[in-house]
């Protein structure tokens, strides 16, 4: 049982660590050690499923389409297929949770962390960092250059009459809904572990 | 009533981005599998050294994945 905090012992009030709150005590839980390893491969196993599912998708939608002339549904695609558009939506936010879950508990080695730390330094070219950070904006003009190129592919199909991106979605899953339904999960799970981490201390672990 | 596009058209944008995940999927296995920073991680410090950019990027994005998706009558 805590203490009352009166004028007459301020520096027990002081020293009293202060009760956190609930959300902050579960967003500080850290993984036990000795089960760090298990959510790496745990990890580690949900991404090859995504990959796995990635593949199968970009394999059998272009086998299709090589193979028959024709789309596999009807013109306009229809909204109505199997599983219900809901149920995809609710899995599509489970997966999603799933691949932040997984990048927050991840535990990352602190000496590879340890390099994104240091301080500015005088010159560009004398940064420790220099190699990485080409990697990442190589990557970032690719990844700009494939956004203009959906937007220009986009903007030319509409003002062609011709079935935009958006139309070979709906047909995909018109004419395969689970298989459509796991390839959207896969994404959101990908995108939940890239884009909605929690900011990393010095040491590896996650802080709120 | 709009047509479908051309064969090649689709399978190049299906192959472009699909690929382009699967890629980046492969390297999250590695750097997970060997306790190194995740992609996630990358884009994070990215976003935090650049963060209007990073807003630009995401409002666009963002905008993108809406329109290809969010299918409507």
């Amino acid at each position: 049982m805590s203490s009352t905090i009166t004028p007459a012992n301020p520096d027990q009030a002081r020293t009293e660590p202060r009760q956190k709150r609930l959300v902050d005590r579960v967003r500080d839980w850290r993984v036990p050690p000795q089960v760090q390893g298990v959510v790496t491969w745990v990890s580690v196993g949900f991404l090859i499923m995504a990959f796995a599912i990635v593949v199968w998708d970009m394999v059998s939608a272009v086998s299709y389409i090589v193979s028959n002339p024709a789309p596999p549904c009807s013109n306009p695609p229809s909204l109505q297929s199997y599983p219900p558009q809901l149920v995809v939506v609710g899995v599509c936010l489970v997966t999603f949770l799933l691949g932040h879950l997984t990048a927050r508990l991840q535990f990352i080695d602190a000496k590879h962390l340890a390099r994104h730390q240091v301080k500015e330094v005088e010159h560009p070219e004398r940064d420790p960092r220099l190699r990485e950070a080409l990697i990442v904006q190589a990557l970032l003009l690719v990844f700009l250059l494939e956004m203009i190129g959906l937007l220009i592919v986009e903007a030319l199909t509409l003002s062609h009459n011709v079935w935009p991106i958006t139309f070979y979605v709906r047909c995909a899953y018109n004419a395969a809904g689970v298989q459509s339904m796991w390839a959207a999960a896969s994404i959101l799970f990908l995108v939940g572990r890239w884009f909605w981490l929690p900011a990393r201390r010095n040491d590896g672990r996650t802080s709120s | 009533m709009v047509e479908p596009a051309p064969r090649e058209v689709v399978v190049f944008i299906t192959v472009v981005g699909l690929s382009t995940l699967a890629l980046l999927a492969l390297s999250d296995i590695f750097l997970t599998a060997t306790k190194r920073a995740s992609v996630g991680e990358w884009v994070t410090l990215w976003a935090k050294r650049y963060p209007m950019y990073a807003l630009a990027l995401t409002l666009v994005a963002g905008g993108l994945l809406g329109h290809f998706y969010f299918a409507t009558p």
